[in-house]
């Protein structure tokens, strides 16, 4: 396809100021990776936080380095309570613990290809503070269908235009840019908006908008599918305060409706300018990794994201100990024969290439495992996509540490780790984890 | 085949030139790199490998590399727009000219809206044709071959006035 533009001087003077101009070649081992751990996903979900989070989470139970690793003895499974067939294996990327431990180090390697990764031991801190325990699951699902979704954000946001269902992608796309889109994801909904380009000069969404009509703060705009909406108020162009995203953000999301409660948000000031606003949904008490967000630019445009998602009641499913979910964690390394991994390390003494690149060949020589010590165990509910379909929430212990790198001559803490552990008993969990060899 | 084996073939024939459109893109800051991002698409592809149209293969990938890129800005707090990172190439006929050249073009895409711009790139750097650029944009084909058009016309606008300004500048400051 790059033979072109002979006779289109103008395309012809932009491709020759292409940043790549030269042929790329993406490593096969690497491409291969790729495929085993998106294959090994039946009903693997679009990238968000959240997902971030609950594929992290699977990490700690079956290695990245693990083969097809079927736990459960179907036969010890109560008769009230089915396997919890979990078909996943770890989306494994650098910031996958971030939805749960704002800050922490990256404790899962990256999908960068062929790097050499850090291996851990665990130990539990005779300080361990344990948090929270004993919760149950909870099944997910939509409360509508994705048209119908669709159709009410359409008009939330004031999006008309070109409806597209044809790709399994239910989405309205403005002529301007904007556009929202829902899908499904296991037994849930997942849904986003974006409103026209911040760069666009005509009919963009200005702040106080709701999906780009221009109103006053408090006016009444009738929508184009005859329901009224109130607009939220206007965020103080350029840059909000945190209180204010806060505010605008439960605005909007109150007119999209349905999400439950939403316990606390937490505001990302970004250095360019705008707020990034998210609420967790929370069930028992507990935040989940289910979050909505409202994304402010700069100019006080936004975009938003989110879910519906009806919370099941209480299912009884027992649930292990913080220790026990610690030393699941070597427990992990021992059976799978993977252990989870840490940072990419630098290339080693005689190796060939050894960036998180594609393209490079791996270091040959394997660094000494990082000592961890549990310190802080937290429970949290997360969601789990099943083999079957649907959705659940399942306890999962967030298990935090500092890291101590034997290797390193000054002693200094090397990072903190953190990682989940799905904390419902073993023997009702049912993982696939592909053959992911790195 | 089995149905992995089908999209194992998929994802070695276009990860070279989806890594290249996300490496063109990708402004390799914060915690992910373009190959983070193409593991995501590849996942995305998985989950719908049954909507890919056969034969626009490409383009729906570039689809959905477009929508990655897009979440991974968003994750990473990065709200700047795409940044082109131009580098001249072929033969210039001098320092000067080529600075002009890169200064304009980068001006002049800076210019078109965001939609624009990457219609534009996607049918000069990607080399789609009009049908493969609607299933890229998600748009209709006639709308695609409007935005391209728009997008151009307003390159060469800002072209020409870049060049009507460096014609209109004194050479030498005086003294």
């Amino acid at each position: 396809m790059d033979e072109l533009h002979e006779t289109d001087p103008l395309l012809s003077k932009v491709q020759a100021f292409d940043p790549e101009p030269d042929p790329v070649v993406a490593n096969s081992f690497a491409v291969d990776r790729m495929v085993r751990n998106a294959t090994s996903m039946p009903n693997p979900s679009i990238w968000t936080r959240g997902r971030y989070a609950a594929t992290a989470s699977v990490a700690s139970l079956g290695s990245a380095a693990a083969v097809i690793a079927l736990i459960v003895g179907l036969g010890s499974v109560g008769p009230e309570l089915p396997v919890l067939a979990i078909g996943g294996t770890p989306k494994v990327g650098a910031s996958g613990d971030a939805a749960l431990a704002p800050g922490a180090s990256t404790t899962v390697p990256s999908m960068g290809m062929m790097r050499l990764y850090r291996s851990y031991t665990f130990t539990t801190s005779p300080d361990l503070v344990v948090v929270g325990g004993g919760s149950g699951s909870h099944q997910l699902t939509a409360s509508s269908d994705p048209a119908t979704l669709l159709d009410h954000l359409a008009s939330v946001f004031h999006v008309t235009g070109m409806r597209d269902a044809t790709n399994g992608n239910y989405m309205i796309s403005g002529t301007n840019g904007s556009y929202v889109q829902v899908w499904k994801d296991g037994g849930i909904l997942r849904w986003d908006y974006q409103p026209e380009s911040s760069m666009a000069t005509d009919g963009g969404v200005a702040p106080g908008d709701v999906g780009g009509v221009a109103s006053a703060p408090g006016d009444v705009v009738t929508t184009p599918a005859t329901t009224e909406t109130t607009v939220p108020p206007a965020p103080t162009a350029p840059v909000l305060s945190s209180d204010q995203a806060i505010s605008d953000a439960r605005a909007v999301l109150d007119q999209v409706g349905g999400f439950g409660d939403l316990g606390n948000a937490q505001v990302q000031s970004l250095d360019t300018g705008g707020d990034y606003v998210t609420f967790s949904l929370m069930v028992d008490g507990l935040a989940t990794d289910l979050t909505t967000s409202v994304d402010y630019n700069p100019d006080g445009s936004f975009s938003a994201s989110g879910f519906d998602a009806q919370v099941g009641g209480l299912v009884p499913y027992p649930t292990i100990s913080a220790t026990d979910a610690i030393s699941q964690l070597s427990t992990t390394q021992g059976v799978s024969g993977g252990p989870i991994m840490g940072e990419p390390v630098a290339p080693m003494p005689g190796a060939v290439g050894g960036t998180a690149d594609t393209t490079t060949t791996a270091p040959e020589q394997t660094p000494p495992a990082l000592e961890v010590s549990i310190n802080k165990a937290t429970m949290g509910l997360q969601t789990y996509t099943l083999a079957n379909g649907e959705t659940w929430l399942l306890p999962v212990w967030l298990l935090e540490g500092p890291i101590t790198d034997p290797s390193a001559t000054n002693g200094d803490n090397a990072g903190d780790f953190s990682q989940t552990v799905i904390g419902v008993s073993s023997e009702y969990v049912k993982i696939a984890v592909s053959p992911i060899a790195y | 085949m089995t149905r992995e084996e089908r999209f194992s073939a998929l994802a070695h024939e276009h990860s070279s030139s989806l890594l290249r459109y996300l490496r063109r893109r990708h402004d390799g800051t914060g915690a992910t790199s373009a190959d983070d991002v193409l593991s995501d698409v590849l996942l995305v592809a998985w989950r719908r490998f049954d909507d890919i149209p056969e034969g626009l293969e490409a383009p729906w990938l570039f689809n959905v590399a477009h929508r990655c890129l897009a979440n991974d800005r968003r994750k990473q707090g990065r709200r700047k727009e795409l940044i082109v990172r131009l580098r001249a190439r072929g033969d210039s006929p001098s320092a000067e000219e080529e600075a002009l050249a890169v200064d304009a073009m980068r001006s002049g895409l800076a210019a078109l809206k965001t939609q624009e711009r990457e219609a534009l790139l996607l049918s000069a750097w990607e080399g789609l044709s009009p049908q493969e650029l609607a299933i890229a944009l998600g748009i209709s084909e006639n709308a695609a071959a409007i935005r391209l058009s728009k997008a151009k016309t307003k390159l060469q606008a800002e072209l020409d006035a870049k060049k009507e300004e460096s014609f209109s500048r004194p050479k030498t400051s005086p003294h």
